[in-house]
């Protein structure tokens, strides 16, 4: 299930995950995320919608979860999009995807 | 090689069989005393080809076929051989995807899987053997 938070004030939409970001688990986020995401640009804010992952106790992503990190910085643009808290492992799949130097990933 | 070094599960082709995956290689690469780091590695690894196989390897995804995930370690490396009767495919003939030098507007969200394996690990091979694809990866092993 997806756990999240939402600012309205600063229009910061933060999902906390745990666990193993594997491909069961990314099955069942994607649509969940898609449709959120969907929902969230279309009310009329002043601010531009910014997204965070907090990876603060995920233990590894694969590389179907790299697709979501994608497709969601696709969607609000990655000056938008934020990962958080990463473990070292985190980093380094990042970095073989190439993604270390386009995603503000700490 | 001893028994004690070698152990095997057998899953059926479904994602909900992949959380299963994680665990035998997490708990057997443990009991094995394999450093945490080369834990992710060969967790990642195998999960990242189960997957493939789950998603490309059947025609009938409805049909249960079984995959054999067989771990095996001596005093220098752990491989493991993963085993299906799926369509002959050998994903390792794939160049590596051009996407990870592109901007993220640039990218698909996909076509990673085997490119992480290849990066994590330091032995890679296929073949084709009567009806099985078989599947081997090795790691060098650092004794903790």
């Amino acid at each position: 299930m997806l756990d999240y938070i939402y600012n309205s004030e600063t229009n910061v939409l933060k999902f906390n995950f745990q666990g193993k970001l594997d491909t069961t688990a990314s099955i069942g986020f994607r649509p969940e995320i898609d449709k959120l995401l969907t929902e969230m640009m279309a009310g009329s804010h002043k601010l531009p919608l910014s997204v965070n992952f907090d990876f603060q106790v995920v233990d590894f992503i694969t590389s179907a979860f790299v697709g979501i990190c994608v497709s969601t910085a696709k969607k609000v643009g990655k000056i938008n999009f934020s990962i958080a808290n990463t473990n070292p492992f985190i980093k380094r799949t990042f970095k073989i995807a190439g993604l270390d130097r386009e995603l503000n990933v700490s | 090689m001893s028994d004690s070094c070698k152990k095997l599960l057998t899953i059926l082709n479904k994602f909900e069989q992949i959380p299963d995956v994680e665990e035998f290689v997490l708990q057997t690469a443990s009991n094995w005393n394999i450093d945490p780091e080369t834990i992710n590695e060969l967790v990642l690894s195998t999960e990242e080809i189960v997957s493939n196989i789950i998603n490309y390897g059947f025609n009938d995804v409805s049909e249960d076929r079984e995959i054999n995930i067989l771990m095996m370690k001596n005093e220098t490396k752990i491989s493991i051989i993963i085993k299906d009767d799926g369509m002959a495919f050998n994903p390792l003939g794939k160049e590596n995807p051009d996407s990870i030098e592109k901007p993220v507007e640039e990218r698909e969200a996909g076509g990673l899987g085997i490119y992480f394996v290849k990066e994590l690990m330091d032995h890679v091979d296929y073949h084709h053997e009567g009806k099985f694809n078989l599947l081997t990866i090795e790691k060098f092993i650092t004794k903790i």
